[in-house]
Parts: structure tokens; sequence; C-alpha cells
């Protein structure tokens, strides 16, 4: 696991440009939740992005997305800019989401959720990457028909995780994925994700667990009241005196 | 101890009994020689339904004893009540007192169905009291019955009730049911029963016949036996309009019909999740659309037409055309809207298409409506008997039915639901909002407007009131009864809001109230509906639940995440 990382660190820095945020604010109503945030995430990069409790950290997954539009600033996607583009355009671009607490579509079954998550694909790899998905992560395939919102909170991380991969996502966003998780299985998770980067998804991913995002990311941002005050490599942050302070600050 | 809840029970068994009898409880009266069975059997099930409610509120299992005594205290308090009740009026019958001009279904026949006498021995007051004890022996029975068949529930789990009701036993007799009311049909209607007036009670079977073949196709789901049954099941449907009379297929269309229109509106509703109060409008734009470009009197057909109008095949056509327009036409404005603003706005619709239709005098009618709207007819044959409308209604419910299980499954079927459990995750999987809500609404009011044509076909004259709110509600309530999201849940709550009313007739005062008592029993006992759409997890084996120590341990904390997940991220 040590050695992979370090081998990707080495190459992605040549790396395209998948995600560049510039001087991004966001605002509900006269509340501003973002800051001029600029964020750089390069092709195959697992990038963090840490923070307290309301420091805006869903808020910018959301601006990516074009569900809470930025009111300054630009965001550019592979070369197109997308800060004024709606949601569905932005996801048809290839940024996929698995959204704070799952949000599965609970009545639907588990092979319903994934059928959702491909649902702009029409290509017919769809069920070679399901397969593909089930060696990652084989409960999904034992609970194919069940209802999703029976599911236990771990599986539905799974299918919510499958669910986004099905996409096929250029940038897989994850909020939270460790939330709401037993210690022993927030290992698991993480190694997935691990995983999945390895395979080459590029990933931008939210967590409140730092320690844990670290230790498998390339790079990390730490948000506060909706501003960026530090960035860096994994190893650089985890190291900075800083970091444990600015992090427990709003918790 | 199963004595205090046995005689609450019991009380509570009189009164849903003496409420029931003097709104003229149709079933013992009409089916011609069976009524005092039926009301046995009705008595037993009043006595479990008790037994099983009493062992919900326990919490605990009941041994035989208990549930005898329970049984039998329920049976004797009601059966008491019911006897002294009978006795009374009995009595008075005897005495010449026009009871009926109060209650108006206590006549010398009702009587007789509880002491098994005819008419004329309650009017000569004969031995009403050998009457009344043979009436308790059969009560006790039925108590009995009760209890032992209760006993046969009262496990102490669910899990056991889930087997009992899982049990072979139960699955024949859910397939045997159609089978049963079919033939108790065709006896009843060819005077094998040697009943007479048999039109209401042949109803009642038609209905639960309907009823039966929804719970049982719902209940085979091995695929080749629900082939054969299948099969056998649209065999008797196709038989179904040879053996009614004229008053029961106008009743079954009507519930054809409405089971269209139901199932339209539930694309809207149960699968797109948009509460449309004016849903009526469609239905009464492919009624007019037919009306009156094929009425000899309207309008358009005298000065645009040259007094030909368009055929009923064609009509079907217009509708549907009109019908999707109009349902984008409608849907473009509340797009944006969300909840109760969409369902204010859709019923401000439903209320503007009325007035139109009322107040365009010149085009519509006005309040003298559209007549002698042309029947339908193939190759120079007329098809405008009830017979003939229901064959078209039901081949239309089919077509109708057939073409929303393919949507259900399809990819625009998968993104109405996923639009309805939450939209700003189905946003992020690339679904256009827009397009989808307004496909729902084209194909809903697509299916409406077309049930309009035959509904006008089958009316001969529309009005507007045909339109108004009252049956907007009407539907709206099938669809809710009936169970959102499920094909067989509309069928059956079109059951009940088509046919129950016509069932129901003879106690035309009550009808309302008894409807009223229904709906709110309903959605007490079953919000979900009728027959709600079926769970995927009843797919799957209980052995087949694997759960790791992990799994336990987060299941809890998952519940307190989910309900403060909502909020934290609204779009507009
Ligand atoms: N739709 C909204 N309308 C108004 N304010 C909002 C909205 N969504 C979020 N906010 C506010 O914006 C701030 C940032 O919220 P955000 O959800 O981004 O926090 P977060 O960093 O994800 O926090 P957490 O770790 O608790 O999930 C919070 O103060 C929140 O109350
Ligand atoms: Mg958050």
């Amino acid at each position: 696991m040590a050695e992979s990382m370090s081998d990707n660190g080495k190459n992605k820095v040549e790396r395209e440009i998948v995600l560049r945020m510039t001087d991004v604010c966001t605002y509900y109503g006269a509340i501003r939740a973002l800051n001029k945030i600029n964020i750089e995430i390069r092709k195959g990069e697992m990038v963090c992005l840490l923070g307290g409790n309301a420091s805006g950290k869903s808020t910018t997954l959301k601006t990516i997305l074009g569900y809470a539009p930025p009111r300054e600033g630009t965001i550019e996607f592979l070369g197109t800019r997308t800060e004024k583009m709606q949601t569905k355009e932005i996801v048809g671009l290839g940024v996929s989401l698995v959204p704070e607490n799952r949000r599965l579509f609970g009545r639907m079954s588990v092979l319903e959720n994934l059928k959702m998550g491909a649902f702009l694909r029409n290509d017919d790899e769809i069920e070679a990457d399901m397969e593909h998905l089930f060696t990652l992560f084989p409960r999904v395939k034992e609970r194919l028909h069940q209802t999703a919102g029976t599911l236990s909170g771990g599986e539905q991380q799974m299918v919510a995780m499958s669910r986004a991969l099905m996409a096929r996502p250029k940038l897989l966003l994850m909020d939270e994925p460790s939330m709401g998780l037993a210690p022993i299985f927030v290992q698991t998770v993480f190694d997935i994700i691990q995983t999945i980067s390895n395979e080459g998804t590029t990933i931008f991913m939210v967590e409140q667990n730092a320690n844990m995002a670290l230790s498998i990311a390339d790079k990390g941002y730490v948000l506060q009241t909706g501003e960026i005050v530090l960035s860096g490599s994994a190893e650089a942050l985890r190291t900075n005196p800083q970091m444990k302070k600015a992090y427990l600050g709003d918790v | 101890m199963s004595i205090k809840p046995g005689i609450r029970y019991g009380i509570i068994s009189f009164g849903i009994l003496f409420y029931l009898s003097i709104l003229g409880l149709p079933l013992p009266r009409t089916l011609g020689g069976f009524g005092t069975l039926a009301l046995g059997l009705f008595w037993a099930v009043l006595v479990l339904i008790s037994l099983v409610t009493m062992r919900e509120t326990d919490q605990r299992r009941y041994t035989t004893i208990e549930a005898v005594t329970g049984g039998l205290l329920i049976s004797a308090i009601a059966g008491f009540g019911m006897a002294l009740v009978v006795g009374l009026f009995g009595r008075l019958i005897a005495d010449g007192v026009q009871v009926n001009t109060v209650f108006a279904q206590v006549l010398p026949e009702w009587v007789g169905t509880f002491t098994g006498q005819t008419k004329q021995e309650v009017q000569a007051g004969v031995s009403a009291t050998t009457a009344l004890l043979r009436f308790a022996l059969l009560m006790t029975s039925a108590g009995f019955l009760g209890a032992i068949v209760s006993r046969g529930l009262t496990h102490s789990s669910r899990e056991r009730w889930h087997d009992w009701i899982n049990s072979p036993f139960m699955y024949w007799l859910v397939i045997a049911m159609p089978f049963v009311f079919y033939v108790w049909y065709f006896a009843l209607a060819r005077g094998i029963l040697g009943a007479t007036n048999t039109s209401i009670s042949g109803l009642v079977l038609a209905c639960l016949f309907v009823t039966a073949v929804l719970v049982a196709l719902r209940r085979v789901r091995d695929k080749r036996r629900r082939l054969v049954f299948g099969i056998a099941f649209v065999v008797m449907l196709i038989l179904l309009p040879q053996i009614g009379d004229q008053f029961q297929n106008t009743v079954l269309n009507k519930i054809a019909i409405f089971s269209v229109v139901g199932i339209g509106l539930n694309i809207v509703l149960g699968y797109a999740g948009m509460l449309h109060l004016g849903y009526i409008a469609f239905f009464a734009v492919g009624a007019y659309a037919y009306g009156l470009l094929a009425s000899p009197d309207s309008y358009f057909v005298i000065n645009f037409m040259g007094g030909d109008g368009i055929t009923f095949w064609q009509g079907l056509l217009v509708a549907a055309i009109v019908g999707a327009l109009m349902g984008i036409i409608f849907g473009v404005p509340i797009l944006r809207t969300r909840g109760d603003y969409l369902a204010i706005v859709t019923l401000g619709f439903g209320q503007i298409t009325f007035l139109l239709l009322l107040n365009l005098r010149e085009f519509t009618g006005g309040p003298g409506g559209v007549l002698d709207i042309p029947p339908p007819t193939l190759f120079g044959v007329d098809l405008g008997s009830a017979e003939s409308i229901l064959y078209l209604a039901m081949i239309m419910l089919a077509v109708v039915a057939f073409m929303t299980l393919r949507l259900n499954d399809s990819r625009i079927g998968r993104s109405w639901r996923a639009m309805k459990e939450d939209e700003d995750v189905a946003a992020t999987m690339g679904i256009n909002l827009s397009t989808t809500k307004l496909v729902a609404f084209a194909i809903g009011a697509a299916f409406a407007a077309v049930a309009g044509v035959l509904y006008a076909t089958r009316q001969v004259n529309i009005f507007p009131d045909n339109f108004a709110l009252k049956q907007s509600i009407d539907i709206l309530s099938l669809v809710i009864i009936g169970g959102l999201g499920s094909i067989e849940g509309v069928v059956l709550g079109a059951v009940a809001f088509a046919g129950l009313p016509e069932i129901l007739r003879e106690a035309e005062n009550y009808r309302i109230v008894a409807f009223g008592a229904l709906l709110v029993a309903m959605m007490i006992l079953r919000p979900q509906g009728l027959l709600p759409p079926l769970e995927h997890e009843e797919d799957i084996d209980v052995s087949d639940r694997r759960q790791d120590a992990w799994l336990q341990i987060f299941d809890a904390e998952e519940d307190d995440q989910d309900s403060a997940e909502t909020g934290a991220t609204g779009t507009d």
C-alpha cells in the first residue's frame, strides 16, 4: 500500500489538471459559505478536504456539482468552464458523487441503484463494470435484489460508492465516506478507496477523519469557516503542527 | 387473561355489526340462500380479527383455552347484543310497526337473515325465540371457528405469523379464491342457486373475483405457475362479460375505465411523486375531444366538419395527442414547484378546465353538455353495449397496464422513481428533472384522455359535472387507497371507488358515512394502501441475511443519521 502511494505521487505531478477552482465564493443567500477557494486536482490523484463541522466541505462539493453555484470565481473541469452549468451537465462531463449520508434510492433495489449510477451511459460495458465492482464489494452482489433502504449502514455505503463508480467518473467526489461506520469498517472502506484510486480514478474526498484520510491521500486542503487555511502534500500536512490545531479548532 | 379484552372486543364487534347491518349489509340479504351462512362466516372473521388484534396489543401468545374463551366471549357478547336488536325489530315488525321508515334497511328479510326465517314468518312473528336460538348457535360456532383459526395465527412472533401466511395452505387458498368467486358468480347469474334479483350480489361476486385475481397474481411468484394461472385468469376475464347482466357490465366497465385513469395518475403521483389535484382535467379533455369532434350536435362537427364526426378510433388517437400536449402545457409552469404549492396550482388547473367547460357554452355546450356521442363501431358493428364497452375497457386497461409495467422497469421509469425519492441526488445521476417530469405528465395525461374517450362513449351524454373536483378527489383517493405505485393497487382502488358505491347503492343515505369510515380505517390500518408495490426484499430468503459484528454495531447509529440528513441540501 505504501509503495503504490509514493509511486503515484511521483507520476502525478506532470499529469493534466482534472479540476481547478479559482477564487470560488459560494453564498447561501447572504451567508458566505465559501471564500476564495483555490483547489487543484490532477489526474489520478487522491485529494482530501478536511475541516470541522460547518466549515464548508459539503458546500465545496455542491459547488463543484452546480447544486450551489458559485457567485464568484471560476471552476474548470478538464478544460471546460463549469461554474455556470447545471448539475446534469456537469455530471454529464464525468463528475460523480457519493453523497453525505449515502442517500441511496431507498425504495429501489440495489441493482436499480447501480443502474441509476450508470444512467448516462449506454455503452455495453456496464455489465462488465458491475462485475468488476462486485469483486471490490462482494456484499453488494449478495444484496443485489434487496430494497436499498433496508440495507445496513455499511452496506449502504458500499452501494453508494458502487453507484457513483457505475458512472465511470473522471472525478469521484466523496462526502465523508467513513461517517457513521464502526471503526473496524472504516479501515475496510479506506482500503477500498485506496484500491479504487490505484485503479486510476481521480478522487476528491471530504473527511473528518483526518489521520485516516491523510494516510491514503496524495494531497490535502484544510477548510475553516469557508476558507482554505492549509494545503499541501499529505506527508507535509500530517507533520504540520498547525494542522492539528486548525483541524481541531472547529470541532 | 383474555376475558377483559374479550369483553371489550365483543362490544366493539357488536358495534361494527350493528353499524353495518343498519347500513344494510347487502351481502347476506341477497346471496340467495347463503345469507345466513355468509353472516356466520363474516362473524367468524370478525372474531378472528378481534383475537388477532388482541394478541397484537397484548404482545404475547394465547393458549388454546384463552383463544377459545376470548372467541366465545366476543361472539356471545356481540351475538347477545345483535339478538336483542334483531329480536326487538322482529317483534316490532310482527306488531305491524313500519320500522323501515326510520331504519330504511330493517325489513322483514333483514330480520330473516339473522333468524333464518322467511319474510312471512317474520311478519307473522312465528317462533322468533327458536329462530334466535338457532342464530345464537350459529354465532357460537362462528366464534369457536374464529377462535380456532386465530389460534393458528396467535403465535408469539411475527415470524410465525409470516410462516402461516406463507404456508402452502394459504397459498393455494389464495389461488383458489378467484375460481370460487367466478363459479359462484356464474351459478348465481345463471339462476342455479335459485336466487332472484341477483344484480347486486352478482356484482359483489364479480368485484370479489377481480380482487381475488389481483391478490392471487401477487402471490404466485413462480414464473411457470404465474403463466399458467395468468392464462386461466385471462380466459376467465374474457368470458366475464358474458356472465353478467347489463348492470354488472356497466359497473365493471366503469371500474376498468377508472383503472386506466388511475394508472395514469399513478405514473404522475406514484412513480414521479407529483401530487396532481387537477388530474381529472385530462380525463375531461379526452372525453370532450371525442365528444366535440364526434357528436352530430357539436359546434365543431356542424361548422367545420360538414356534419361528419370522427370515429371512436380516431378519437382515441386525437385524445392521446391532445392529452399529452395538455399534460406538457400544464406541466411547464409547475416544473419548479414542489409539494404543497404543486398541489394547489394543479388544483387550480382542474378548476379552470371545469369552468371553461361550463362557460364556453358556444363550443362545449356549457352545463347542457355534449349529447349523443356516437358508440364505437368496428366494420359497421355497433360496439355501444355495456358488454362491448367492457371488452374495450379491458383491452385498454391491459394495454395501459402493460405499457406502464414496461415503463416502470425502463430508464425513464427508474428516473421517475429516483426523482420521487430524492430530486437532488437524482440530478447528480445526470437526470434531466424537467424532461423527466414532463414525460410523466404527458404519459399520465394521455392515459387519462384515452380513458376519457371511452367514458364519453359509455355515457353517451357528458356534462361538466362528470369532471368536477369531486371526481378528481375520487381518482386521487382510489390511487392512494389502492396502493401508490402499484397497478394491482390501482385496479383494486377502482373496484372500491367505482364498484363499492354501486354495491352500497341500497344504502344510499349511509353511503358517504360508510365510505368515510372505510377511508379513515384504511388510513389508520394500512397507510401504504391495500396492495402497495411489492418489496424487493421478498425475493430474499431470511437465511440469506448474514450479519457481521460490525454491521450490528452501526445499524443503530444509522437511523439517527438518516433522520438528521434532510435539509442539508436544498437547491432552490
Ligand atoms: N442550503 C443551505 N442554506 C443555507 N445555509 C446552508 C445551506 N447549506 C449549508 N449551509 C450552511 O453553510 C455552512 C457550511 O455547510 P456545509 O454543509 O458545507 O458544512 P460541512 O463542512 O460539510 O459540515 P459537516 O462536517 O458538518 O458536514 C454551514 O454553516 C451551513 O449551515
Ligand atoms: Mg458536510
